[in-house]
């Protein structure tokens, strides 16, 4: 059995701090969960009897309560009928949050499933965290050994993009200042003063060629959406937003091939967001808004480029002409992306859908773009080792 | 079939033990006590050729278990690097310090290792040399452009 599945309510925190307060006053993950799902239910207009399944993003290292998918459907008092599940996926997380719940209902196994996250880490010390986060993106034994920071990875690409295509080092920090105005009006976004190029050069060093406006801050955030099928979509008498295509692919590797070769063309996410298009039967120039998970300048650039947005090499200058800008001919990340929006790892993708689903329902306010009829999401894992992308369409 | 065996690595003396060691099965020993010897070494696919690397029980190519050890070249290019400046707290005390992405010389594998000395973008594409870490407990290996030979 196969069938369309829609999402008709979302709840989101915005991103932000709420583990590192002084002691006593932290908000429990639980807690923060409560928030997104009422909201998002409210604005389905459903109950929770009408709840079939719960699908859960894996909170990562720093949360407290462990077994957290069994432990909030308790705490939320639902009875599933369908699945309790949680999900894992690196950067993919919340993707794989939004993907299973959708195939839930196109399954038929459910016709209205809960897609919840909560990431905290700001209550962790940066050092602590990277202790544990080294494992994740990395041969434990033959690369972590050497202190290979997640966002290190994307430094080399950076690094290899500005020597092979001789782009300018302004021109990627373009993308920074981007995406830092698309947040200026987005109340979920972490990051809301204005920036400029010159502030961005002269950020300190993290991972060099990147300074700290480049590279994503620590964040915590929780999201919630509300999956159900197109007939309950349609009954309900509200906008929905219904999802039209969905694509994914692997390449098999774990950030780096050991084979010397081009490692700046992100070829996942070609293959995945040529497969969701196919599915939604559009072609890439319907698409009016996209949301690229990209916790660094550089992954921004290559990844429009892998879209075939634009030329390779060609990423950052178009960034830096405005291309990619709300106005422009290829909106990215109109929420501010993980440099503005924020980037809480687990849950990002999920935050990604929240605007996708704000923009074609043409709720985003001065960030709306004019072509709001489809927008695609973008999640990853690795270095684009692997992609999953959704296509969306508001349906009103 | 054995290739010359290449000159030992040069060694790099380092300060204190390894940040965070590798972990050392029976399988990848071999790997390990080549290298506390100055040789760099993986496993080569002895049905389809590839070498892989790191060394693995199997070839990713052809799924052949058939994998003998062997030499690689301790030399190659720099395809990239970065200089990680905020660091997990096991590495605190190396900050900054240099990694980067070394294509091996006569048709070597790509690896990720820690560079030691200057390095800089005009580097890049440039050739390096593979060297030994020597950390009091144990033996890493390294990079380092290679200047004016």
């Amino acid at each position: 059995m196969t069938r369309r599945a829609a999402i008709l309510g979302y709840g989101a925190v915005p991103v932000g701090a709420y583990q590192r307060v002084a002691q006593g006053d932290a908000v429990l993950e639980h807690e923060l969960a409560v928030d997104v799902v009422l909201d998002a239910m409210a604005m389905a207009g459903l109950s929770k009897a009408e709840l079939d399944g719960v699908v859960v993003a894996h909170p990562g290292d720093h949360t407290r309560q462990g077994y957290f998918h069994t432990f909030l459907t308790a705490h939320l008092g639902i009875r599933a009928r369908a699945t309790v599940i949680q999900v894992l996926g690196n950067g993919m997380t919340g993707g794989h949050a939004f993907d299973v719940a959708l195939h839930q209902v196109t399954s038929g196994q459910a016709d209205c499933a809960l897609s919840v996250g909560v990431h905290f880490e700001t209550g962790v010390p940066t050092a602590r965290h990277l202790d544990y986060s080294i494992r994740l993106t990395g041969d434990v034994d033959f690369q972590s050994v050497f202190g290979a920071v997640p966002i290190a990875w994307y430094a080399m690409d950076a690094q290899r993009y500005l020597h092979e295509h001789r782009v300018p080092r302004a021109t990627l920090a373009a993308i920074a200042v981007k995406n830092r105005a698309h947040a200026l009006a987005n109340p979920l976004a972490q990051f809301r003063t204005p920036i400029s190029i010159d502030e961005v050069l002269a950020a300190r060093p993290i991972v060099e060629p990147l300074g700290l406006l480049e590279v994503p801050g620590r964040a915590d955030g929780a999201v919630a959406l509300v999956i159900v099928s197109e007939d309950v979509a349609r009954a309900s008498g509200r906008p929905y937003v219904l999802v039209r295509g969905r694509g994914f692919e692997h390449e098999g590797l774990h950030q780096l091939s050991d084979r010397p070769g081009d490692a700046l063309d992100y070829g996942t996410l070609r293959a995945a967001s040529g497969r969701a298009l196919a599915a939604a039967g559009i072609g890439l120039a319907d698409v009016g808004a996209f949301q690229v998970y990209a916790p660094c300048t550089i992954v921004e650039a290559l990844g429009t480029e892998a879209l075939g947005l634009f030329a390779r090499g060609r990423g950052a200058h178009a960034a830096a002409a405005g291309e990619t800008g709300i106005g422009g001919r290829h909106p990215v990340n109109t929420c501010g992306g993980c440099l503005s929006r924020g980037h809480p790892p687990e849950v990002t993708p999920l935050y990604d859908v929240v605007e996708a689903a704000t923009q074609v329902l043409g709720r985003a306010g001065v960030r709306q773009v004019a072509r709001r009829g489809f927008a695609m999401t973008v999640s990853e894992l690795g270095k684009y080792n692997a992609a999953l992308v959704h296509v969306l369409e508001g349906v009103e | 079939m054995s290739a010359p065996r290449p000159m030992p690595m040069a060694e790099v003396p380092m300060t204190g033990p390894r940040p965070f060691p590798p972990r050392i099965s029976p399988f990848t020993r071999p790997f390990w006590d080549a290298l506390d010897a100055g040789r760099l070494t993986s496993t080569r696919c002895a049905d389809c050729g590839t070498i892989g690397f790191p060394p693995r029980k199997l070839c990713r190519a052809c799924w052949s278990r058939a994998v003998p050890w062997t030499a690689l070249a301790p030399r190659g290019t720099l395809y990239s690097f970065t200089r990680v400046h905020v660091a997990p707290g096991a590495f605190r005390g190396d900050t900054p310090y240099a990694i980067g992405i070394v294509d091996l010389a006569d048709d070597g594998p790509r690896l990720m290792c820690r560079m030691v000395g200057d390095v800089d973008t005009q580097d890049l594409d440039g050739p390096v040399e593979m060297v030994v870490l020597r950390y009091e407990d144990g033996p890493l290996f390294g990079a380092r452009v290679a200047r004016g030979a």
